[in-house]
């Protein structure tokens, strides 16, 4: 019996799907029009265009690649310094295109000149005067003026949807020509020099703001660094290219950068296996085998200011007595929760203060060891000799958050603790412990700067978060703080910092569980891969050979 | 054409279940706790941040008066801006529809392809040996989990035989139409299991009429017997069947797009509702209810073009 | 008067399983040019299974196991489908029982009626033509609005005149005709009868009637064949048939006709049921039921043999009149 395969029906329908595809296609090639740096197309964003339908670009000739594709989970939803909602996907592409005054050193422990060259404080503190490097350009040939600091920084105090503009505060008055920028704060901070590398403490173009208006600044962004955008298909990827008018001699060493988007763990890494992809970040721990194992690929765990930290709700029951509190130091098991979830990479933490950032680490402090006896002696002792049931709320869909709860559940279970788990999606955790509905919960911290000032902070400071969702106002401990953002003496600052650390400790309010890197995969012929511990990832480093 | 009137009459009837669907979606993302605001500047919120978000995206307005803000702006086509993206609902929706509407219709494409000839095979052959494995091949389809298969296929394609890309859309009409194969073929599994089941059904039931035996003592040659006489008829069932798949799919599958790192609409929607993004998901809620109305005053129309006999 | 159609011992055989259903099972007969020839029996005996064994048109799990069927000299036992499309709606056409059911619901009649002039190099118009006239020949009102109807848009009885025009488009020489009229009513009947009647006479074709109807077969046909499980138990022409008939189960149905004119006798039925195609006695079928039956008559099937010139008895008591006096049935 013959039988026809090629009816009506079937052409029509492959036709239709040719035709979506097809208006795919012509979607897609659109975005760079939207996303394109500005009007007057410059020889770099003309080879940008030709070069977009190649996403992991072979190099045409010669050793060394043109493009590197890097992996990430999830797509920056703004290009803006100051915008609502900054995050590592956003601060990951920020960081290649814009640049500020000064910025971090590599290993994190130093503060290093970046587009100023020098600078002088005033002996009272209130006053920076920085030297910029002359001849700055942004990506489009524009110079960088005295007009474009002042509004760049002031744009960081002032608006007041973005998630970092406390961190701007100090500043009272800007005063910048084309070759120094003058800050004046309203009063002596310590931390000011670490503020100014922040991710939103850059220099953008008021002038080319003035002409794209919010959303175009957003979306098309106009920076000095190594690179610029030159393609942004949402959640899809972002595709950078070579600042041609880049200050730095030889740099980037890399042509193209592409940050991709994939959000499932396995197919990130297959990606890289495939060779679609050359870097991957964030690979799950439990995948780091995969990538070891296999000899075309590279492993690495960086150094990070990253820290978990179990969050005691001091509102409420049963960790409103602080003895409760103190003998549940004893019930965790901190080693254990380190190998476990970081192998070789984790370290057990003492301090609220990520010992990463060197000499304002208290490295005196020493984390209890696990001692479920001695907790439940201490329990007894307070008049729970029965025991304290709880429940600690985690968000779900995290294979890590889910380890941690249940290694602590049965470590604490010896130690006469009862831990309920409960799973939440994360923004209804996140809306009970900003609410202190909830008893205890998991966090996570990474530094932004070379300072302690973010963390002690985060968690001192009462009117920030209610000290970091556990309730407690120990205001001697948060004037303390705002003393020590004051003290410009640096030796009696750190003395300042590690007695923080110290009285945290002691109030057993928030306790530090471990320590973990960055974990990134890469292909063996990328080079020039390092990240800082406050999740920096120099791309203008990156080289790729044949 | 006949069904004008009918046409005319079931779009005076979506009005109020419109109306009744914009109220589920308003209110249905502000019942579940969660403050986008919060979300939206991520773990180091500041109350003030907070506040300040809060005012400027009129998030602290009464809820009656932000649900007419909302339908006032559905009657212009304007769904706002999402909250997180600061972009208008409606271009977010848009840029990501030709991913979910190219995977919707290559997996309709790819499951006809196989459920029409294998079903007419099986049903012409009931009881045979491809019947019973079509049978098994079936079931077991309906019974893979999505997101193994997918990976498989990835694994297989990409990285073992390296032909196909692991996840992305591609560029050009080549690398879009690789990167499509897999995910669509995915999709298509379970959708083309229920069609083959249909069509097999309707085919053995179909070639026990008279009229085919009618049909086939006239002379004419077995391939327009299979086509006009019993696949014709044997499709009408199978239509409402399809357009109810193809309705589910436009929503977007959640699955597929991650794994196969595919921007479409069902990711859009996730993290839209993780984020709280409440115009976001008000307006794909809204929009979503009106294609699957029409997707189904099509199919119903389509049905009595079809068949002569239903009467409207 | 030449021989158009000849069945020799034909079998046609159901596969169920690990049964064996013997719908036909070596039935032989003769169809000539001009006649009409009824074969009648109950339902189940297998005169359907005849009908659609000359066409090839059976349907599975059966098929033709034994036997050869010569039309015009020719065994379409082996020939393959593509060759039987050939004689399929061109030499032989058929209708079936079910006007209701035979024709494809969701096809214009127009296209229906064109799919039998396929083959034909006829123009839009010719077609129209051609098909606005078979309508009219067999008494559609106003045809050439009602080809763009759809078979739901007809009563049965005109479905039946349609798939008659239908099958009568090509001028085959043999038209099979199976049950044409059980679905209908009485008065639609003997429409249909006089009509196909005529259309033969018009266009000199043969008929194979089939029908569970001994009035029908006294109106309509020269010949007749009596089938019973499978066989032809009786064959003659239809005078003789009902003058004389031989076989006890022809002589049952004759009784069980009911008498015309008001008689309030009970009505005659023959005792017991058909028996199981698939697991039939040893010996004469009707054994069973047959108030004659001997011994001989259960261990030994018995043959066709011709009793009288062109009269075939099935029955190891051919001689035996059984007594009675021929039945002529008062219609006509």
């Amino acid at each position: 019996m013959k039988k026809k395969f090629v009816t009506g029906k079937k052409v029509m329908t492959l036709l239709l799907s040719a035709v979506m595809i097809f208006s795919m296609t012509a979607c897609g090639s659109e975005a760079p029009a939207e996303a394109a740096v500005d009007e007057g197309s410059t020889e770099a964003t003309k080879e940008a265009e030709a070069g977009t339908e190649n996403v992991s670009g072979e190099a045409a000739a010669g050793e060394m690649a043109d493009s590197i594709t890097i992996v990430r989970t999830a797509d920056a939803a703004y290009l803006d310094p100051n915008a609502e909602s900054i995050g590592g996907a956003e601060v990951m592409v920020m960081q290649q295109i814009y640049e500020g005054l000064v910025k971090s050193s590599l290993d994190g422990q130093s503060i290093e000149p970046c587009l100023a060259s020098d600078w002088t404080i005033s002996e009272d503190g209130l006053t920076y005067t920085f030297h910029l490097v002359p001849d700055i350009k942004f990506s489009d040939g524009t110079p960088v003026t005295g007009e474009d600091w002042e509004w760049s920084l002031l744009r960081a105090r002032d608006t007041e949807t973005s998630a970092y503009a406390f961190i701007a505060e100090a500043i009272d008055t800007v005063e910048a020509t084309d070759s120094q920028v003058v800050i004046t704060l309203k009063q002596p901070w310590a931390p000011f020099l670490a503020d100014l590398c922040n991710f939103n403490m850059v220099v953008g173009c008021k002038a080319y703001y003035d002409k794209v208006g919010a959303e175009g600044y957003n979306k098309a962004p106009l920076g000095t660094g190594p690179y610029m955008a030159a393609e942004w298909v949402k959640d899809d990827h972002i595709t950078l290219e070579a600042n041609p008018y880049y200050h730095e001699a030889g740099y980037p060493k890399t042509k193209q950068i592409v940050f991709s988007v994939v959000t499932d763990d396995n197919t990130r890494l297959m990606q890289l296996q495939a060779g679609q992809a050359d870097i991957v970040s964030e690979v799950p721990l439990s995948m780091a085998p995969v990538a070891e194992k296999d000899e075309n690929l590279n492993f690495q765990m960086f150094d990070s200011t990253q820290q978990r930290y179990f969050i005691l709700n001091t509102t409420k029951a049963p960790f409103d007595d602080i003895k409760v509190r103190q003998a549940f130091e004893y019930a965790v098991n901190k080693e254990e929760l380190a190998q476990v979830i970081a192998g070789e990479y984790g370290k057990p933490a003492a301090s609220i203060v990520s010992d990463t950032q060197g000499k304002w680490c208290d490295t005196d402090l020493q984390s209890a060891a696990y001692d479920p006896e001695k907790a439940k002696e201490m329990l007894a002792d307070a008049g729970y000799s029965d025991g304290i049931d709880f429940t600690l709320t985690i968000r779900s869909g995290s294979d890590i958050y889910e380890q941690m709860a249940t290694l602590i559940q049965s470590e604490a279970k010896e130690a006469g603790f009862n831990i309920t788990i409960e799973k939440l999606e994360s923004a209804a955790v996140s809306e009970k412990y900003e609410n202190l509905e909830h008893q205890a919960t998991i966090l996570m911290w990474i530094d932004d700067i070379v300072d302690p000032s973010g963390v002690c902070g985060w968690t001192v400071d009462y009117d920030q978060c209610n000290g970091w969702y556990t309730g407690l106002n120990d205001t001697a401990l948060d004037d303390l703080n705002t003393q020590a953002c004051s003290e410009l003496d640096e030796t009696k600052r750190i003395e300042m910092y590690h007695d923080i650390q110290q009285k945290v400790h002691e109030n057993a309010n928030v306790l530090p569980l471990f320590s973990n890197g960055f974990a990134y995969a890469s292909g063996k012929n990328i080079e020039g891969l390092y990240v800082s511990p406050f999740s920096v990832l120099d791309c203008k480093e990156l080289v790729k050979t044949k | 054409m006949r069904q004008f009137n009918y046409i005319f009459k079931r779009m005076i009837q979506m009005i109020p279940v419109l109306f009744v669907i914009s109220l589920i979606a308003f209110f249905i993302i502000r019942l579940v706790p969660g403050d986008p605001a919060r979300l939206m500047l991520g773990e180091k919120a500041t109350n003030d941040a907070v506040a300040a978000i809060r005012l400027k995206y009129g998030l602290d307005r009464p809820l009656p008066i932000q649900y007419l803000k909302f339908m006032r702006g559905v009657l212009h086509f304007d769904f706002g801006n999402s909250l997180k993206f600061q972009v208008p609902v409606w271009n977010l929706i848009v840029s990501r529809l030709p991913v979910t509407l190219a995977l919707t219709f290559l997996s309709t494409a790819i499951s006809l392809l196989i459920s029409i000839p294998v079903g007419y095979y099986s049903g012409t052959h009931k009881g045979g040996f491809f019947d019973r494995l079509s049978n098994i091949w079936n079931l077991t389809a309906i019974a893979m989990p999505t997101f193994w298969i997918g990976l498989m296929l990835l694994i297989f394609f990409g990285i073992v035989l390296k032909i196909l890309p692991v996840g992305g859309i591609g560029g050009g009409f080549w690398g879009h139409l690789k990167s499509f194969i897999l995910p669509a073929f995915t999709q298509s599994l379970m959708t083309s299991a229920l069609l083959t089941r249909n069509i097999r059904n309707a085919v053995v039931d179909i070639i026990s009429q008279d009229f085919v035996d009618f049909a086939r003592s006239k002379g004419i040659s077995e391939g327009e017997i299979k086509n006009k006489h019993i696949l014709k008829n044997a499709m009408i069932s199978t239509v409402t069947l399809l357009s109810m798949r193809m309705a589910y799919m436009l929503g977007g599958s959640i699955i597929i797009e991650s794994i196969f790192a595919l921007p479409g609409i069902g990711k859009l929607t996730i993290d839209a509702i993780f984020a709280r993004d409440y115009t976001v998901v008000q307006a794909v809620v809204f929009i979503f209810a009106i294609v699957v109305m029409v997707i189904n005053l099509i199919t119903d129309v389509l049905y009595s073009i079809l068949d002569p006999r239903v009467k409207y | 008067m030449q021989k158009l159609l000849e069945v020799i011992d034909l079998k046609t055989y159901f596969y169920a399983g690990d049964k064996i259903i013997k719908a036909v099972d070596g039935a032989s007969f003769e169809v000539r040019r001009g006649e009409t020839f009824g074969i009648v029996g109950e339902s189940g005996c297998g005169k359907s299974q005849t009908c659609r064994s000359v066409l090839k048109l059976i349907r599975n799990p059966g098929k033709i196991t034994g036997g050869r069927i010569l039309y015009e000299g020719r065994d379409v036992v082996p020939l393959s489908n593509r060759q039987m499309r050939k004689i399929r709606g061109k030499e032989i056409s058929a209708i079936f029982q079910e006007p209701m059911t035979s024709l494809n619901p969701i096809m214009k009649i127009r296209d229906q009626i064109y799919e039998g002039f396929k083959g034909k190099n006829m123009t839009g118009e010719q077609k129209e033509e051609r098909a606005v006239e078979l309508l009219r020949m067999v008494g559609i009102p106003s045809p050439k609005q009602r080809l763009n109807d759809y078979p739901h848009q007809f009563s049965g009885g005109m479905r039946q005149r349609i798939m008659i025009a239908i099958a009568l488009g090509s001028n085959p020489k043999l038209l099979i005709a199976d049950e044409p009229t059980t679905a209908l009513d009485v008065t639609i009947q003997n429409q249909i009868m006089v009509l196909i009647n005529d259309l033969k006479d018009k266009m000199g074709m043969s008929v194979i009637l089939v029908t569970h109807d001994l009035g029908v077969i006294a109106q309509m046909c020269e010949r007749v064949a009596v089938m019973y499980a499978g066989k032809i138990v009786e064959m003659t022409d239809t005078v003789t048939l009902f003058a004389k008939p031989r076989h006890p189960y022809t002589y049952g149905l004759m009784r069980s006709l009911p008498a015309g004119g008001g008689n309030a006798e009970k009505l005659y039925t023959i005792e017991g049921t058909i028996p199981n195609l698939a697991e039939l006695p040893a010996g004469c079928a009707f054994a069973p039921r047959c108030q004659f039956a001997a011994e001989k008559c259960r261990r030994q099937e018995p043959k066709p043999e011709e009793a009288e010139k062109g009269h075939w008895v099935s029955c190891h008591c051919l001689n035996r009149t059984c007594g009675l006096k021929g039945l002529i049935p008062v219609l006509k």
